[in-house]
Formats: structure tokens, C-alpha cells, sequence
């Protein structure tokens, strides 16, 4: 009864707290997005795409969103939004949505099971990278204009498993990284490169001992591939961001910045990047950071964020370091963007949304 | 799916028989007060005075067929079971996953229903929070960092999981724990979901807001324990060939798996049996489902709950992500 009683109240403050399905008539000129799609143990109750005008920061449109975990969002050059499902702790989805900018649902395909290792669009495509059973991947490739799957690209290692995990593409290269097995307790990554044009697998790359990237931003003509296992490393050897230029052969060069980068992203020339020791990992360091990287200079700059505090995603705009932040025990009080201040150091609520977990605005480099 | 015939036919006469026996057993038994609560912890003082008769009892299903028979559920409350009894006979003869699929949502539906009976739902609840791991506390409030002791976790541990308030939409036999997994080293874990036996990243296991117990096989060593995980991936893969064994109580088929079967088989193949058959799971699934449901689930099937009982297992952590 009381599980039933707690349904019911997370139904009725739902329906209450929600603003209107209905777009405004005035549509601004810039808007972001954010995706509550993570929320596992309160079975994705609050799952909604909002889209929110960046320059007020006011939620312009809520929309619901299947009860499904949903990881990832993605935006194509046309500004569609895809978002891909992965079921829950015990079910699979295969389902992706494709919205409009302003959220009217356009599409939905079954392109393969589990599609949560991202999405990312190259020669007018997109590229949906799918975790499978994990021993071996899939990645889907459809054709943006008639919505046709062109080619099914499998992706395994020889006598090992393969865990998609991150995706990533420009107009040279679709990187896809996935986890494998390894001789000792460590995290071991592979590197999957796929030709945009061609559409064929080039070559894969093992990443070595202590490698987990689950972010990967592409920025004039190469991808960082952020580390988050490097917190095991050696500091002075460690390879906290892995620069990778696509070429035959292509070029991958450590940089050490500071452990267990997760989330990030690039614009104007500087990587921003928030740091958590524990995500995929048996490590139990409550300390969490943001670093920022000049990618001209090496230089980086590390400011330290309140103890176990979890961000979801990070996102650029306008020199702002924005955080995704969602907490599954305080209700939905502290749920919602953040901002960063470097000179304070401190993080400003900006707008709350239920169980945020993905964020997506213009002009950023990531994906 | 596939059972052994003779499988199929002795759970039809079970069931059959405990349906046909129950309306006489239940007849002017004395009941069980639910309403009195002295102590104010939450659970009727009667029932824990019952439980703890069960607890002591040298025989305890017939401590717990005797409990059971006393609660004063509603005439449509035991109905209600009765026919969730004849579902899962009709569970064992079903022909393919959607059929069985179907007649698990027919079942959860009941369970639903049954809820409206307010005994029934202070039965249940009542239970739950007296034999659940964290004895009844409430979860932490205000973004509480992990309580799990996930620096410990070594390759052939034992995983299990509860997902917040929602289990009861995932699966239907679970009284605390809804879903088992095998740590396979390497931030991975070997699980079997409904597309089958796979492997999954550990940072889903890490979401926030689920209860998690990790143990390991006390009676067989770390290197026994990794090499029979070894053999179950060689044995049943990785690749989801083995598809989900949507009929619980055939735990020994290896054509098809569900969670705490697959961890169940790579302990048993060491010898060490972890279905616990533990009687706090069996008077929880009898006061939830009916006396039938101990010949029918918890004899014949591991839920992750037995594992998690089970003597053989040291639970070294259990908590809130």
C-alpha cells in the first residue's frame, strides 16, 4: 500500500509541478536541452527532454520521455535531437526517438539493442553506437535524410568481451570506445575507428591497462578522450586525456591533466572537465574536481567541487562551465544545471529540473 | 519453453493439491491481530510474535503454513492468490517468452490488486521491512555518498541488487532483492537479463538510489570461485546465447538462465548450492502470494533473496548507492 501511496504522490506532484506540453509562440533564438534520463531506481519516473531558453534560463518545454534509462543526447546539424534506450537493470530497449528542435517527436527506430553508447552524426548520417550483450557491439548506421538503416557495422575484440560504452564522430572519423577484459583488476579500453564515408571498421587499438572513456570530444581535427581510470595511474606517466589524430597510421598522445576525467567539454581552446574517481570503478574517493586544460599552452587549472558531489554531464556556454547534477535521496530539491564560478569556486543552481542527467547546448564542441 | 515433463507434471499436482487443500485449512482459524502495535516500530505485535514462533520452530514450513492460514486476509484477497496459483501453473505449460511474458504481467497485476486489502498490504509490508537487510531503516536523505563498500569487490563476487521503491515492477518474487549479478573483474559484471546471459558495465550497478549487497562464497576459495565463472562463461557465454528462463522454478536447465539461477549455477558447479530456501523468504512469499508459492517458487527456484540468505554467502556489505 504504501509503495502504491508513494506512486501516487510521485503522479499527482508530477502532473502538478510539470509545466504544459504546449511550445510557447515566441520561440527564442537560443535554447538548450536537457535530458532526465538516469533515474533507475525511481524507474525513470521524471524521464522528460526539456528544452529551456538559455538566455533567461526558463524552461520552455517539457516533454515526457519513455520510462527507459536513457543516457545520451545528441544533436544532429538540422538541431533534431536523438536520444537512445537501454531499458533498466533488468530489460533491454532498443528504441531511439528523434524529436524536433522544438520536441515534437519525428521518428522512432529500433536500430539494435541497448543503443547507449552514444550517437553521432558524419556525412550526413548518424552513427548509433549499441552496447549489444556485450561481448561484441553494433553500430547502426542511418541515413538522416530517408531514415534507412545504410550499414550494420559489428564490432567485437578476438577472445574477449567488448562493452560499447562512448561514441564520437566528425567528417574524418567515428571513434567508438568500448570496455574488454584484462589480465588484472583494472579497466582495459579499445579504440574502434570507423570510417564516415567508407563505412567500413579501419582498425582498433587497444588502450592499455586503466583506460574507461566514456566522453570523447572531437575539436579541429582530433579527439580527446577523456580517462576517467586514470586515477590508478602513475601521476607523471598517467594519461588522463588521450589525443587521438585520425590518419593512416593515426597518432594517440597521452596528456596528463588531473585523475579521473569524466565528463567535459572543449571551446575555445580550452577542455573543461569534471573529475569522479568512483564512476565505473571500485575506487571510493569522495573527492570530485573540474579541471581546465589550455590546449595551447599544456597549462591546467583544477578547482575542487563539495565532497561525493555527482554531476551527470558538463557543457559550455558562453566561457560557463554548466553542470548536470541529480541526487536520487533529496527528492527533487537540488536537481537541476549548475553553474560554475571559478573565481569563487562555487557551484550556483540555475534551473532545477527533476533528475537531469544530459545537457546540450550550441556552439560546444562535444557531443 | 522447455521443462522435463516430469518437472511439469509434479508442479501441476502440487499446486493442484495445496488449491484444493487450502479452503479447508483456512476455515475458523483463529486470526492473527494486525491492528495492535505497542512498541510503535511499525510491524503488528502479534506478527512478530508469530515470526518469532516460526523463527524457533524445528519444523518451519508447517510454523509457517499455520501462520499463513491465520492472517486475515480478505475472502478476494485469497481468491486472488488462488488464481495466481492456476497462472503459474499455466507459467510452466507456456509456449514461448511473449506467452510467458504475459501471464508474469497477469501476475503482477494480481499482486497489484491484492494490495487493496489493507491487511494484506500490512502483511506484506510488514514482512518486507522485518527481513530485509536494512532491518526497516529508512534510506539516507540529502545525497548521501555511497554506503557500499565497493573497494572490496573482487572478480566472483556475488552481486545483488534492489532498485529503490519499484521493484514490485520488475519482478514479482522478489522480497527484497530484485536482480543478481557475478563481478567479472575489469568494471564488468555477468549477469542474465531478459535478452539473456550478457555483460554490463558496473557503473549501472552504481546508479544512486539502489540497495546493494555484496558477498562471496564462503566455502570455496577466490581462485575455485574465478574458475567456475570461467566455466560458466565458456559454458553459457557471454554473448546472450543463453536466453532468460522466464519459468523460475527450473532452476537446472542450462538451455535458459535468470539472475540468481546463473550465480546459483557457477556456485553449484563448485558443489556449494546457494538456494537457501531460507524461511523468512518462504513465509514472506507465502503471505504474498499464498502457501502454494513455497512448493511452486521457493523450493523449486533461487531468488536472488535465497542467495542472499544463504549461509554459504558472507554478505560483507549491504547499502544505499
Amino acid at each position: 500500500m504504501r509503495n502504491l501511496a508513494v506512486l501516487g504522490l510521485f503522479l499527482l506532484v508530477g502532473a502538478c509541478t510539470r509545466p504544459p506540453a504546449i511550445a510557447p509562440a515566441s520561440w527564442p533564438p537560443q535554447v538548450g536541452y536537457v535530458l532526465s534520463g538516469q533515474n533507475v531506481a525511481g524507474g525513470f519516473s521524471s524521464n522528460a527532454l526539456t528544452i529551456f531558453d538559455l538566455e533567461r534560463l526558463t524552461v520552455l518545454r517539457t516533454v515526457p520521455l519513455p520510462h527507459s534509462w536513457a543516457k545520451n543526447l545528441a544533436v544532429d546539424p538540422e538541431g533534431n535531437v536523438w536520444i537512445g534506450y537501454s531499458g533498466d537493470m533488468l530489460r533491454s530497449d532498443d528504441r531511439v526517438e528523434v524529436y524536433s528542435p522544438r520536441g515534437e517527436l519525428r521518428q522512432t527506430l529500433h536500430p539494435c539493442t541497448d543503443p547507449e553508447a552514444g550517437i553521432s552524426f558524419a556525412a550526413g548520417r548518424a552513427f548509433i553506437a549499441c552496447a549489444e550483450n556485450g561481448l561484441r557491439g553494433q553500430v547502426v548506421v542511418i541515413n538522416r535524410k530517408t531514415w534507412a538503416v545504410e550499414k550494420r557495422i559489428g564490432l567485437q575484440v578476438p577472445d574477449a568481451p567488448l562493452v560499447l560504452v562512448s561514441s564520437a564522430a566528425d567528417e574524418t572519423a567515428v571513434l567508438i570506445l568500448g570496455l574488454t577484459s584484462g589480465p588484472e583488476e583494472a579497466a582495459y579500453s579499445v579504440l574502434n575507428w570507423i570510417d564516415p564515408q567508407q563505412l567500413t571498421l579501419v582498425a582498433q587499438y587497444p588502450l592499455g591497462k586503466n583506460t574507461d572513456v566514456w566522453r570523447i570530444l572531437p575539436a579541429q581535427g582530433k579527439f580527446y578522450l577523456l580517462n576517467v581510470a586514470s586515477y590508478r595511474q602513475e601521476r607523471a606517466r598517467a594519461n588522463d586525456v588521450l589525443v587521438v589524430t585520425p590518419g593512416p597510421p593515426p597518432e594517440i598522445t597521452p596528456l596528463v591533466t588531473w585523475p579521473a576525467p569524466l565528463w567535459g567539454a572543449i571551446a575555445d581552446g580550452f577542455l573543461y572537465a569534471y573529475h569522479n574517481p568512483t564512476w565505473n570503478s571500485t575506487i571510493t574517493d569522495p573527492h570530485r574536481w573540474l579541471s581546465r586544460l589550455d590546449l595551447s599552452s599544456g597549462q591546467v587549472l583544477t578547482w575542487t567541487l563539495p565532497e561525493g558531489w555527482d554531476a551527470a554531464d558538463l557543457a559550455l556556454w558562453n566561457d560557463q562551465v554548466i553542470l548536470a547534477h541529480w541526487e536520487y535521496w533529496s527528492g527533487d530539491r537540488h536537481d537541476g544545471l549548475y553553474r560554475f564560478d571559478p573565481q569563487s569556486g562555487q557551484l550556483h543552481p540555475i534551473l532545477s529540473i527533476p533528475d537531469a542527467s544530459a545537457v546540450w547546448v550550441p556552439r560546444e564542441t562535444s557531443p | 519453453m522447455r521443462m522435463r515433463p516430469w518437472r511439469l507434471v509434479s508442479v501441476c499436482l502440487v499446486l493442484i493439491l495445496v488449491a484444493a487443500l487450502a479452503p479447508s485449512v483456512w476455515a475458523g482459524a483463529p486470526t492473527i491481530d494486525l491492528q495492535t502495535d505497542a512498541n510503535r516500530d511499525g510491524i503488528p505485535d502479534a506478527l512478530a510474535a508469530e515470526v518469532d514462533r516460526v523463527a524457533r520452530s524445528p519444523d518451519k514450513l508447517a510454523a509457517i503454513a499455520e501462520l499463513v492460514k491465520r492472517l486475515p486476509y480478505a475472502p478476494e484477497t485469497r481468491a486472488l492468490q488462488e488464481r495466481a496459483a492456476q497462472l503459474q501453473a499455466r507459467l510452466a505449460r507456456a509456449q514461448d517468452d511473449q506467452e510467458a511474458q504475459r501471464i508474469l504481467g497477469e501476475l503482477r497485476s494480481l499482486g497489484e490488486q491484492m494490495m487493496a486489502d489493507p491487511n494484506y498490504a500490512r502483511t506484506v509490508q510488514s514482512l518486507t521491512t522485518m527481513f530485509s537487510p536494512s532491518s526497516g531503516r529508512p534510506a539516507p536523505a540529502g545525497g548521501s555518498p555511497s554506503s557500499v563498500r565497493w573497494g572490496d569487490l573482487r572478480r566472483g563476487h556475488i552481486m545483488l541488487v534492489r532498485s529503490g521503491l519499484w521493484d514490485w515492477f520488475m519482478f514479482i518474487y522478489a522480497m527484497w532483492y530484485s536482480h543478481a549479478g557475478n563481478y567479472d573483474g575489469n568494471s564488468l559484471v555477468y549477469e542474465s537479463n531478459t535478452d539473456g546471459v550478457r555483460l554490463k558495465p558496473l557503473s549501472k550497478w552504481q546508479q544512486p538510489g539502489q540497495y546493494i549487497g555484496l558477498g562471496y562464497d564462503n566455502q570455496r576459495s577466490e581462485a575455485d570461485v574465478q574458475g567456475a565463472l570461467n566455466w560458466a562463461e565458456g559454458f553459457y557465454g557471454t554473448d546472450g546465447r543463453t536466453p532468460y528462463n522466464y519459468f523460475y522454478p527450473d532452476k537446472w536447465t542450462d538451455s535458459r538462465l535468470y539472475c540468481s539461477q546463473l550465480t546459483w549455477k557457477i556456485h553449484n558447479h563448485l558443489g556449494v548450492n546457494l538456494d537457501s530456501n531460507a524461511w523468512q523468504y518462504q513465509l514472506w512469499i507465502a503471505a504474498r502470494w499464498g502457501w502454494w508459492a513455497v512448493y511452486a517458487v521457493s523450493l523449486p527456484a533461487v531468488a536472488p533473496d535465497e542467495v542472499g540468505l544463504d549461509g554459504d554467502v558472507t554478505m560483507y556489505s549491504t547499502g544505499w548507492n
